[in-house]
């Protein structure tokens, strides 16, 4: 019998109790060049995009890989040309497992969060849920053995 | 709270004695000294049952470019990188986070440069027969989203952060 307390939990528990990423998204309208380098400064795998107050679209590191890179694009073009719009969204109130459901089903590796108004309201991302696991798991995960040396810098969460 | 079974003092809110692993959720029913029983724990499933997937490989002295290549055509966020000689030997691995914190704006030349400048040396890696929470450590604890899986210094496999939560939510989330 798997244990019942974690999926209780994640068939139970809102969106809203996993620490999920709330920081402001970017207009549609921001070049390319600007995107990236808000990315590479929060050294965040994915950014929300907005239209006026609405969720418009999501722009991913595996965006970048797959259809920027080496692709000649510049750095002015409006990030709403190379977004992915209209991305699937959940409100903080849904269940953890269906957050769960869209990325093992869908293989989505991010979800924006918007309010009843299609307003941004953060993004969960696939490690977030995963963290939140190892969480429910202290003597387990959080004092597995690693098969490499850890310095103490590591260790720190 | 203090484990009913062996008597070692735990974190308010442990789920778990760490002493003797107790299960502390389930109260003194059990009556102290028993053994421990009650939900088989998947921290404890072998990472071989998560079927890892088949790494993409390519070799250090493969550019930049190749390396995304291959990342884009075997759609995997990352690539295993072999030493040069032709042999197997992990040196490395090469994520789409490393293209955006490392290569977009560095002004190299993606085409020329080899991908070995650029990879992240000696990644933590796992036997095939490490247990599930090792697996979620290097990945909660550490930050690590891909995970080689090696036999004897080769990479057999790769774990990433979806397959283990599709491991994790096909143990305990079964139909509604």
């Amino acid at each position: 019998m798997p244990d019942p307390r974690i999926e209780e939990l994640l068939r139970t528990a809102p969106i809203r109790s996993v620490p999920f990423d709330s920081l402001p998204p970017l207009a549609d309208a921001t070049p390319l060049g600007e995107v990236v380098a808000v990315m590479q400064q929060r050294r965040a795998s994915a950014v929300v995009l907005t239209r006026g107050d609405q969720v418009s679209g999501i722009f991913t590191e595996r965006d970048l890989l797959n259809r920027i890179v080496g692709f000649g694009h510049q750095d002015h073009v409006p990030i709403r040309d190379l977004m992915t719009p209209a991305p699937r969204t959940l409100g903080p109130d849904a269940r953890i497992a269906d957050a769960i459901r869209l990325m093992t089903q869908r293989g989505y590796r991010n979800i924006p969060l918007v309010d009843a108004g299609g307003r941004h309201v953060g993004l969960i991302a696939a490690r977030d849920i995963v963290q939140f696991i190892a969480a429910q798991y202290p003597r387990q995960v959080m004092k597995s053995p690693v098969p490499r040396a850890r310095t103490a810098g590591e260790a720190a969460p | 709270m203090k484990c009913p079974a062996c008597g070692q003092d735990n974190p308010q809110g442990a789920f778990d004695c760490d002493a003797c692993g107790r299960d502390l959720s389930i109260g003194d029913a059990a009556g102290a000294g028993a053994p421990v029983a009650g939900p088989r724990h998947i921290m404890r499933d072998p990472i071989r049952q998560l079927a890892p997937l088949k790494p993409l490989v390519a070799r250090a002295d493969a550019t930049i470019a190749d390396a995304i290549r291959i990342m884009r055509e075997g759609r995997h966020g990352s690539v295993l990188i072999v030493d040069r000689a032709g042999g197997d030997r992990l040196l490395g691995i090469f994520t789409e986070r490393d293209v955006l914190l490392r290569v977009w704006g560095s002004g190299l030349d993606i085409t020329t440069t080899p991908v070995g400048m650029v990879m992240t040396p000696e990644p933590a890696t796992l036997p095939e027969d490490a247990p599930l929470s090792e697996a979620i450590h290097l990945m909660a604890v550490r930050g690590f989203r891909h995970i080689p899986i090696v036999r004897s210094g080769t990479p057999v496999g790769f774990l990433s952060v979806r397959g283990i939560l599709r491991h994790v939510t096909e143990q305990v989330l079964t139909d509604e």
